[in-house]
């Protein structure tokens, strides 16, 4: 067998692998820290609305490491102008990330006329 | 007399020095607080658990009224069993402050489990046949809403030995939601907050 009937199925190999690592096509909603980019991924992001037309999100994180990860995520949740709602998510909230482990982070909107949002993830640093 | 002098310049150069090294107040950076966390419960440990809960009620879909409109809601007792002393309404005030943005719920200040949380609506009463106020603008008998909803609770705190020095304290915080006409409990959820430190920290 020629060296070039090799190249095409360990080119698809190389994709198939480099596809595996990635995370979901990048949601401009959710905002992950630079500086995180090569611990963590967002592998989700799933949107729905509740019995009261409250609006959901759940946000999968990926550990890529061996290591536990501390993160924290804040959602803010913005009416149809862009103009953010009080909302008590606000506030940074802990998940830890075990090795090579998922962690699903889930927000309700503060009021029904709540529909856009941004989420926030960074490195653990308030306590 | 040259000894004395030295020693006065000494001494007041020791104590400037500690002056400036007094650690100077700082505000709190109440979104993004790195300071230590304390045994105790602290604002931040009210928020967490305030969101937590708020954010489970909002996703169980439990206060959206069969054919539309907003419930009336009233705080029931929050039990404070820490070794803290605690005020619950600071807990239940963003409770509170959560459920009324959300739409769905008005709370009535008519009646509470510490009695009515605005005694004014009850003053105001007091003052039907009284010459000096004009009648019609009092309110009259049977105006006042009955709550269909109640909100009641407990925090929790349980002290375990760690190691020989260190010790964990929980706190648990329950909060349940129930339907005043037929008593059944609509919702309920406790959140926990773990806190591991020295035993020499004080948690109460």
């Amino acid at each position: 067998m020629k060296p070039k009937h090799f190249l095409l199925p360990s080119l698809l190999v190389l994709v198939g692998l480099v596809c595996s690592c990635q995370s979901v096509p990048h949601d401009p909603r959710v905002r992950l820290e630079p500086g995180l980019r090569g611990t963590v991924s967002v592998t989700n992001v799933i949107t729905m609305t509740n019995d009261a037309d409250f609006a959901r999100i759940q946000v999968t994180l990926y550990n890529r490491t061996s290591q536990i990860r501390h993160v924290e995520a804040r959602v803010s949740w913005l009416d149809f102008q862009g103009m953010a709602q009080d909302s008590l998510t606000e506030n940074w909230q802990f998940i830890s990330l075990g090795s090579y482990g998922e962690a699903r982070f889930q927000s309700t909107a503060p009021n029904s006329k709540t529909k856009d949002f941004r989420v926030y993830i960074q490195r653990k640093r308030t306590n | 007399m040259k000894y004395r002098i030295l020693s006065l310049a000494l001494l007041s150069a020791a104590s400037l020095v500690l002056v400036g090294c007094a650690a100077q107040p700082q505000n709190i950076d109440l979104q993004n607080d790195q300071g230590h966390a304390v045994m105790g419960l602290d604002y931040r440990d009210f928020n967490n658990a305030a969101n937590q809960l708020v954010q489970s009620l909002l996703a169980s879909g439990a206060l959206k009224k069969d054919g539309g409109g907003r419930y009336v809601m009233t705080t029931a007792k929050i039990v404070n069993d820490t070794m803290q002393r605690i005020d619950t309404d600071q807990l239940m005030a963003k409770i509170e402050e959560g459920m009324m943005n959300s739409g769905q719920v008005v709370m009535t200040s008519a009646i509470g489990g510490k009695g009515a949380t605005d005694k004014m609506v009850y003053q105001v009463r007091e003052l039907r046949d009284n010459d000096e106020f004009k009648q019609n603008t009092i309110a009259k008998k049977g105006q006042l809403i009955a709550p269909e909803l109640s909100i009641s609770g407990k925090i929790i705190q349980r002290d375990i030995r760690y190691e020989r020095s260190k010790t964990q304290v929980e706190y648990y915080f329950q909060l349940r939601v129930t339907h005043m006409t037929n008593g059944l409990r609509v919702w309920q959820k406790e959140t926990i907050i773990g806190k591991r430190g020295s035993r020499r920290s004080v948690s109460w």
